[in-house]
């Protein structure tokens, strides 16, 4: 079998085919590279902008989807309208629910200063109006008036009994009618001594004042309410003229927007109905105070009413927005409305209505990470309730779920046209897919990010272009060309496939940082392929303590791995370990015993519950093939047993259903196997050899082992041929393998691997149907042919209808 | 003017309550003596003796049938609370202060504390004592009978800011004068002088007279000129300077009692009317 050189180990970029010294020469990357699929579906879902065209942007972390699809959407926004800004102004007819207005960009930060002047204004002309000559006297003229009148209806009275002889007494709850006697009120005493006549005229006289005294106070409190009419009539005509000036220039500065007149004229409206509670005036000092904090417990006017509440300030702002919200949680998404404690309540106005970002991106686009929304509380439900409404509610939370009971606001709901983009690894999108019904309504379009892209040369291209940009953007030193080689070689290394690099941008964007550094360490302006090597070795470095542990283990026998010499049902097998991002491959001793049985293969990993399913499937595979294969007209008579040895933990995959094919066949056929080879691949029923992955750490790991425990030039590794194309060896193993010391066998079916492992030819069924003599597979055959004997025999002894039993 | 005593006549109403606060505070400000006085009504009493008395209350409208036991139970009631007051109020300004409980005519019992150079302080306006007295008559009669002056106020009683004077040049009007002086020294405020003469040529004299007057003071002072005393415009004069209280000469032949009167019931701030 031939074995693969050096070439086939690695692909190699040649620094001197790049046409530039060093990055600095390259120009910044505008667009992405190899991300054709995502990139057609963002411009497509941003190029329909209709309903339910909401992006889920799916990739591993690293990927570059963030800056990929902000890429794209900030493009598509230039070419879109600036949204409107966005306002929030009282109500003066519901004052919960405060009303929306929305202008042209830019026209909120005018109308905010000129409605805060407005109410400058108005507190003066207001005060001025009030503290006016001609207000002053036409209200006392008002109020004399009224206050005449009690005083000449009593004058009148109190003149009419005095003129009988009656004097009117006022006491501190009442008054009272009384007969004089010389100038003083007659006491009973002398009362008493009148003519019963005369008393009771006096006492009728009395009687009568009385009423009359009755029924003009009985008059008073609707003398006090024509006050209050002639004196509300009167603030309204005064203030009327003191703010029509102020509101009509404002009302001409805005008439091309009627939204903003008719609030104006509500304004005018309010302003004169509320005069009163606006200033409070004090009557005795005659000074004027105009109340201007925030509304009390009693909720009394204050001209913070008039303000507007701008939201959304677009000035200056080109296109449609595109935002991205790190922190999605429900108030930052959808806006909250804030309280402030008063006299120990919590109360609110327009004022205190806050944006969420969902406002600052109506017209154009925001961007969530999908994770993020998931986990903050009730996020998700709000953006899916906004997105199908079609409007933006501001509830809080406690409105919500029903569960605050303090005075809140309903603002007018905002109209909303915002594409979402979703940013979130796969699982999300296919759990989401399956597990809400709304999902796939709300988020048509799925944009895939590749994880890895194919290393065309146009691809290589754009590749070194972002290395370099990336490098830029981040202030590191020139890569020159060698250095950038590595990191290409890298790249593929990352994926395991010598003809792709890794579109997890994420993982070379950290080595470009960190070589960036060793090349600061070692003092030198231009980052060199040493450097990319040394900020490699450093991450394994950091990461490797396992490994190490593991093949000292190895080394000292404690772990048993044969790597010279041959054995009979035993071959080397290969796995990788994870360790967080780390992996490393570890050989493993495979075994396997027969003897004669009714054609059973016992997985012992499977029976301890410590194989997973797809070793056991290898396994099942495996005996499919050896009954197929071997003795396709008996049955197979026997009972195998394949176990890794000194395993303490679950194994899982097929990878190793190739080795573990051939230490069964080496156990049947009593042929040893060679020990200086190790073997991975996994076999199908047919005994062909198919891919595996994590080919280059499987033969890491053996030949570092093989260095521990000595080089003796024997030894390699056998793979299946189809992944050649992912070998991107270590510089050593490639070096090794150059040199004779260390070999590649890539096999294509299980005979090729059994002629490697055994040194004898293993050859097809003859016409005859049999196998050639003095091959693998004829011992093989004849092996299992006896046993079928044994077992027919063994059979027989027992009784015909009874089957041996183990 | 030197006021040895302040007399305050009080009910327990809540404009003699605010009276007092303000009178204390003058009190403790001329370091004067203050005797609060409560007088008993004997019209109220003798009126409650008759076999049909009652009286209409003066909000509700509503008769209510009264006796003299109820009166004296008013009364004792309101002197306990306006004794409590009183006691408060001085100890908290550190006036030496005095009560007394008087039964007869309002204006007799007032006029028989009375000494000369007292300041006697009654609420004006609504029920007040004043106000059931008639303000203009009775201030005068009793600031001329005692030789002192009479303070009246309504809700607002604190002597505060400018201070406006009615001057005529007579001997009334030079005690008005120096009392006002007296009120605004020590605080910067402004005095307004309103200076009434039949001429015009006469009203500058007056001004002349009556700057002279307060220069020696060290009180600043500004002067109007008016031919006739008309109530309204006085008080429109006093508004527009923003003074609080209004001094007025007693028994002064430019200013008839009517006018006094008139002043004393539509100014807002304290009234003083001080006898010559």
């Amino acid at each position: 079998m031939k074995e693969l050189g050096p070439a086939a180990l690695y692909r190699r970029y040649d620094p001197e085919e790049f046409d530039f010294e060093t990055t600095a020469e390259l120009e910044d990357l505008t667009g992405t590279v190899g991300q054709p699929r995502a990139v057609a579906a963002v411009e497509f879902a941003a190029g329909i902008a209709r309903e339910g065209y909401n992006i889920f942007a799916l990739g591993a972390p690293g990927v570059g989807k963030h800056s990929l699809v902000s890429h794209y959407l900030e493009k598509h926004a230039e070419t879109r309208a600036v949204p409107p800004d966005v306002c929030y102004v009282h109500n003066f007819e519901e004052p919960d629910n405060p009303r929306l207005l929305q202008l042209p960009p830019g026209r909120g930060v005018d109308l905010r200063r000129d409605t805060a002047k407005l109410a400058e204004s108005l507190r003066a002309a207001l005060t001025g109006a009030f503290e006016s000559e001609e207000y002053q006297t036409r209200r006392q003229v008002i109020e004399d008036e009224f206050k005449e009148r009690p005083r000449e209806e009593l004058k009148d009275i109190e003149e009419r009994a005095k003129q009988e002889g009656l004097v009117l007494l006022r006491s501190p709850v009442g008054m009272a009618f009384a007969p004089t006697k010389d100038g003083e009120v007659m006491s009973g005493d002398d009362f008493r001594q009148l003519s019963e006549e005369e008393q009771k005229k006096i006492q009728t006289k009395v009687e009568g004042y009385q009423e009359e005294a009755q029924k003009a106070l009985r008059q008073m409190p609707s003398w006090d309410r024509d006050r209050h009419t002639r004196v509300r009539e009167l603030d309204r005509e005064v203030v009327e003229a003191a703010v029509a000036a102020p509101l009509d220039e404002l009302r001409q500065k805005y008439e091309s927007l009627p939204g903003v007149v008719a609030y104006l004229d509500a304004v005018q409206h309010d302003v004169v109905e509320r005069a009163r509670e606006l200033v409070e005036q004090d009557g005795a000092s005659g000074e004027a105070v105009v109340a201007v904090g925030p509304k009390g417990p009693d909720r009394k006017a204050s001209m913070s009413r008039y303000h507007v509440n701008l939201l959304v300030d677009n000035r200056g702002t080109t296109g449609a927005p595109v935002i991205y919200e790190d922190n999605p949680t429900y108030d930052n998404l959808i806006g909250r409305i804030e309280h402030v404690a008063q006299f120990g309540a919590l109360s609110t106005d327009f004022n205190h209505i806050k944006a969420g970002s969902l406002h600052r991106a109506n017209g154009g686009y925001i961007m969530l990470d999908a994770h993020k929304l998931l986990r903050a509380p009730y996020a998700w439900e709000a953006l899916k309730r906004a997105l199908q409404s079609g409007v933006l509610r501001i509830e809080s939370l406690g409105q919500t779920l029903s569960m605050m009971a303090v005075v809140s606001l309903e603002p007018e709901p905002l109209p909303l046209n915002v594409q979402v983009v979703l940013l979130g690894e796969p699982i999300l999108y296919y759990l989401l897919s399956q597990h809400d019904p709304d999902f796939e309504e709300l988020f048509k379009v799925a944009s895939d990010f590749a994880e890895l892209m194919d290393a065309t040369p146009e691809n290589v291209k754009g590749y070194v272009r972002l290395l370099a940009t990336l490098a830029r953007e981040d202030n590191l030193r020139r890569f020159d060309r060698s250095a950038v080689a590595r990191l290409l070689e890298y790249s593929s290394r990352v994926v395991g496939d010598q003809e792709r690099l890794t579109a997890r941008i994420g993982v070379i964007h950290d080595l470009l940082r960190e070589a960036d550094h060793w090349a600061g360490v070692n003092g030198v302006e231009v980052v060199k392929a040493q450097h990319v090597q040394q900020a490699i070795d450093a991450q394994i470095n950091r990461a490797d303590r396992v490994r190490e542990r593991v093949h000292e283990q190895i080394a000292l026998g404690t772990i048993m791995i044969d790597v010279a010499g041959a054995k009979v049902g035993q071959v080397n097998g290969l796995s990788v370990l994870m360790l967080g991002n780390f992996a490393f491959g570890r050989p493993s001793r495979l075994t396997a015993r027969v003897r004669l049985g009714q054609g059973n293969v016992v997985d012992i990993e499977r029976e301890v519950e410590l194989g997973g399913p797809l070793h056991s499937k290898g396994v099942l595979i495996l005996a499919g093939y050896l009954g197929a294969n071997y003795t396709p007209d008996q049955p197979l008579s026997l009972s195998a047993s394949i176990v890794f040895e000194q395993s303490y933990s679950g194994v899982d995959g097929d990878s190793a259903s190739a080795a573990e094919l051939f230490a069964l066949l080496s156990a049947i056929a009593e042929i040893p196997l060679k020990q200086s080879l190790a073997v991975t691949g996994s076999v199908n029923q047919h005994g062909e050899v198919q891919a595996i992955g994590g080919v280059n750490e499987k033969i890491e790991g053996f030949f570092d082992v093989c260095r521990a425990k000595g080089i003796t030039g024997e030894q390699g590794v056998i793979i299946p041929a189809s992944n050649i194309r992912h070998l991107m060896l270590r510089h050593d193993v490639v070096a090794a393998v150059s040199s004779g010391q260390f070999h590649i066998y890539p096999i294509e079916t299980i005979d090729q691997g059994l002629e490697l492992l055994t040194g004898m030819p293993t050859a097809a069924r003859q016409s005859s149907g049999e196998y050639p003599e003095g091959t693998f597979n004829r011992l093989v055959e004849t092996k299992l042919l006896e046993l079928a004997e044994k077992r027919r025999a063994f059979g027989m002894r027992n009784g015909a209808d009874k089957e041996p039993s183990d | 003017m030197r006021i040895r005593r302040v007399v305050v006549a009080i009910d327990a109403s809540p404009t003699s309550l605010a009276a007092l606060e303000a009178t204390t505070e003058l009190a403790a400000r001329w370091d004067a003596e203050l005797l609060g006085i409560f007088v008993e009504d004997a019209n109220l009493l003798r009126m409650a003796s008759l076999p049909f008395a009652r009286e209409v209350g003066s909000h509700s409208g509503a008769f209510r049938a009264v006796d003299p036991a109820d009166i004296k139970r008013q009364f004792r009631s309101q002197a306990d609370r306006a004794r409590s007051a009183l006691e408060k109020t001085a100890q908290r300004l550190s006036v030496r202060a005095s009560f007394e409980v008087a039964r007869g005519s309002v204006k007799d019992e007032l006029l028989g504390v009375l000494r000369e150079g007292d300041l006697l302080s009654l609420g004006k306006g609504g029920q007040s004592l004043a106000a059931r007295l008639g303000l203009g008559s009775t201030a005068r009669a009793i600031a001329t009978a005692a030789q002192g002056c009479v303070l009246m106020h309504s809700h607002v009683a604190r002597v505060t800011g400018p201070v406006t004077v009615v001057y005529d040049g007579h001997r009334a009007a030079d005690r008005a004068l120096a009392t006002a002086v007296e009120l605004v020294r020590g605080r910067e405020a402004r005095l307004i002088i309103m200076c009434i003469a039949a001429t015009r040529e006469a009203t500058q004299e007056l001004a002349r007279t009556a700057s002279a007057l307060v220069k020696e003071a060290g009180v600043e002072a500004r002067c109007r000129h008016l031919t006739a005393a008309d109530a309204p415009e006085l008080v429109q004069i006093a508004r527009f300077f923003g003074t609080n209280t209004m001094v007025l000469p007693a028994n002064s032949p430019m200013l008839p009692e009517q006018v006094v009167e008139a002043v004393a019931r539509d100014f807002a701030g304290p009234v003083l009317v001080v006898a010559g």
